[in-house]
């Protein structure tokens, strides 16, 4: 049993098998760097669009700017894209650790090692699945947002902890060589290292401190960021609208579908075409003066208002539109509230998690805070709300909830 | 915590200390949010997720990548060329990856 083992753990590379010039500290520690800021972004704009889905009395979010979350979360997705090649380059630069010897020293070398894997883990995960969500491929078994919020918080603590243990070498790794030449340190993961190197073989040819192995570094680093600002540049057309002719890879055209504007829930999807379409639609507004249904032909005849507002897909793709309909201010004070409470939405879908939201007090009072009954001067396509929809200033899309079937204001029941 | 280096680097001890401290605190926090904000019917197909994805990345992937290096690269003489095509294949790795994503959902 045990020499059968021996004999295959014999078999499995070492470090030293893999004599690549591209495993070196300073490669690690550049793509490192441009990762972390990369987390940094994601982890930033991330728990921004949490706090809009989950606010804290300490920290609320107000409707200025308007294209406050159309950038912050256009900037996610497209940073979690970036993360594609610099999590690849970062791991294949840092592959021959995965087979240091002897597997582990003790106890400290042990935690070490679990902290690697728990962040090699959750940042993939994150990668994978963030990718696959974008492009609507909800094949996870889990809900996505909930489990993406947790790991968020896994990967930033896990990259807190390897940045400390990592800080020497990330140090010298960027101090050495601004050049990248000479035979530098290599691999430097904490680990020491084993042995001389051997020269040649493996994964890559030539002597490591040789120009040779500079320009094989300097390749290296320049393809991790022309793939990287590729990718961006492919993808970004999404949200910003200059390089919509180059979006070839977006998982969006954000102007494809009814009315020029893309649609996530479907009426059909949502389950609502009949109640949305039922001539008998009337909204139920709720207030301190009382409840009052009105139709939607008494909404056209109340004080109609235009605005020109982005809507902005916690998927990360956005457009802007204009939009018209009823202040939600005057429909609250037409409740007998206050133009400052804040209300509650309800859509006529029965069932899904966004079919609720709630429209914060510094939202309603802002003017651009409508009950949209109409499109670019089209009346609303079904598939975008008909017969009425919130339109709201800085406010991710699944939060603009749509067929609305009852408005209640400040907090009546 | 003493003000001096650990292990080295020029690096301040305490530095790193509180950047670990930190990060320790960070995880308790994920780990609690794991068990409080994401529904228990939910943990196993993550883990899965989790443990599924290191190891496609490290049995498959990157053994995937190194083979490739070791055939092709090893066989190419000129260095300049080797650059160039280690940068082709790392470039279009990467867009062929979010395109097979793409066609996937394309075809959906
Ligand atoms: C690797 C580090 C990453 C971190 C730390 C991170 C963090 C976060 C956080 C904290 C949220 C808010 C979740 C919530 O509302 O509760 C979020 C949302 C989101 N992230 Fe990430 N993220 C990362 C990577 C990615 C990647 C790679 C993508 C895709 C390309 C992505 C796409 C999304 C999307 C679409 C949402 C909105 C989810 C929703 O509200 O339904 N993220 N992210």
């Amino acid at each position: 049993m045990v020499s059968a083992a021996r004999r295959i753990l014999d078999r499995v590379p070492r470090p030293e098998d893999f004599t690549s010039a591209v495993h070196d500290e300073r490669v690690v520690a550049r793509v490192g760097v441009w990762f972390g800021a990369a987390i940094v972004i994601l982890f930033v704009t991330g728990l921004v669009s949490h706090l809009h889905q989950n606010p804290v009395w300490w920290l609320p979010f107000g409707p200025e700017p308007a294209w406050a979350y159309r950038v912050t979360q256009g900037l996610h997705v497209a940073a979690g894209f970036a993360c594609v090649p610099l999590l690849l380059a970062k791991l294949y630069a840092v592959y021959p650790r995965l087979f240091v010897r002897p597997v582990v020293t003790g106890w400290r070398h042990g935690l070490e090692r679990a902290s690697v894997g728990l962040l090699v883990a959750a940042t993939v995960f994150q990668v994978v699945t963030g990718v696959l969500n974008v492009f609507q491929l909800y094949v996870f078994g889990f809900g996505f947002t909930r489990v993406h919020y947790a790991t968020s918080w896994i990967v930033f603590g896990a990259v807190l902890v390897h940045v400390g243990v990592q800080l020497p070498a990330v140090v010298r790794g960027l101090a050495s060589g601004g050049d990248l030449s000479g035979s530098g340190v290599r691999g430097g993961h904490a680990v020491p290292r084993g042995g001389t190197v051997p020269q040649g073989g493996a994964d890559d040819v030539g002597p490591r401190g040789s120009d040779e192995a500079q320009t094989t570094r300097r390749g290296f680093l320049g393809a991790v960021a022309v793939a990287t600002l590729t990718l961006t540049a492919l993808t970004l057309g999404q949200t910003w609208r200059p390089l919509r002719p180059v979006a070839l890879l977006a998982p969006r055209d954000p102007e494809a579908g009814p009315q020029g504007l893309a649609v996530n829930k479907t009426a059909r999807g949502a389950g609502v075409v009949e109640a949305a379409t039922d001539p008998g639609w009337a909204l139920e507004l709720v207030g301190p003066g009382g409840a009052v249904r009105l139709s939607r032909d008494d909404l056209l005849a109340l004080d109609q208002h235009e605005a020109v507002l982005p809507i902005a897909c916690v998927e990360g793709w956005s457009a802007t539109a204009r939009w018209g309909g009823v202040r939600v201010r005057d429909l609250a004070a037409l409740a007998g509230g206050r133009p400052d409470d804040p209300v509650h939405v309800q859509s006529l879908q029965a069932r899904g998690s966004y079919r609720e939201s709630d429209l914060p007090g510094a939202y309603v009072a802002h003017e651009d805070t409508l009950l949209a009954l109409r499109l670019d001067g089209e009346d609303l396509a079904l598939d975008h709300g008909f017969p009425a929809r919130i339109i709201a200033p800085n406010r991710p899309g699944v939060l603009q909830t749509k067929w609305v079937a009852r408005l209640v204001v400040g907090g009546a029941a | 915590m003493n003000g001096g280096e650990v292990a080295g680097g020029g690096v301040p001890g305490w530095v790193r200390v509180t950047l670990v401290t930190a990060g320790l605190v960070v995880l308790a926090f994920g780990a609690w949010t794991a068990l409080t904000w994401v529904p228990a019917r939910w943990w196993a197909p993550w883990a899965l997720w989790l443990a599924g994805g290191v190891a496609v990345h490290d049995g498959v992937l990157a053994p995937l990548i190194v083979v490739l290096g070791w055939v092709v690269l090893g066989r190419v003489r000129s260095p300049r060329l080797r650059e160039v095509l280690r940068g082709i294949v790392l470039v279009l790795g990467t867009l062929a990856l979010v395109a097979l994503v793409a066609v996937w959902a394309g075809a959906r």
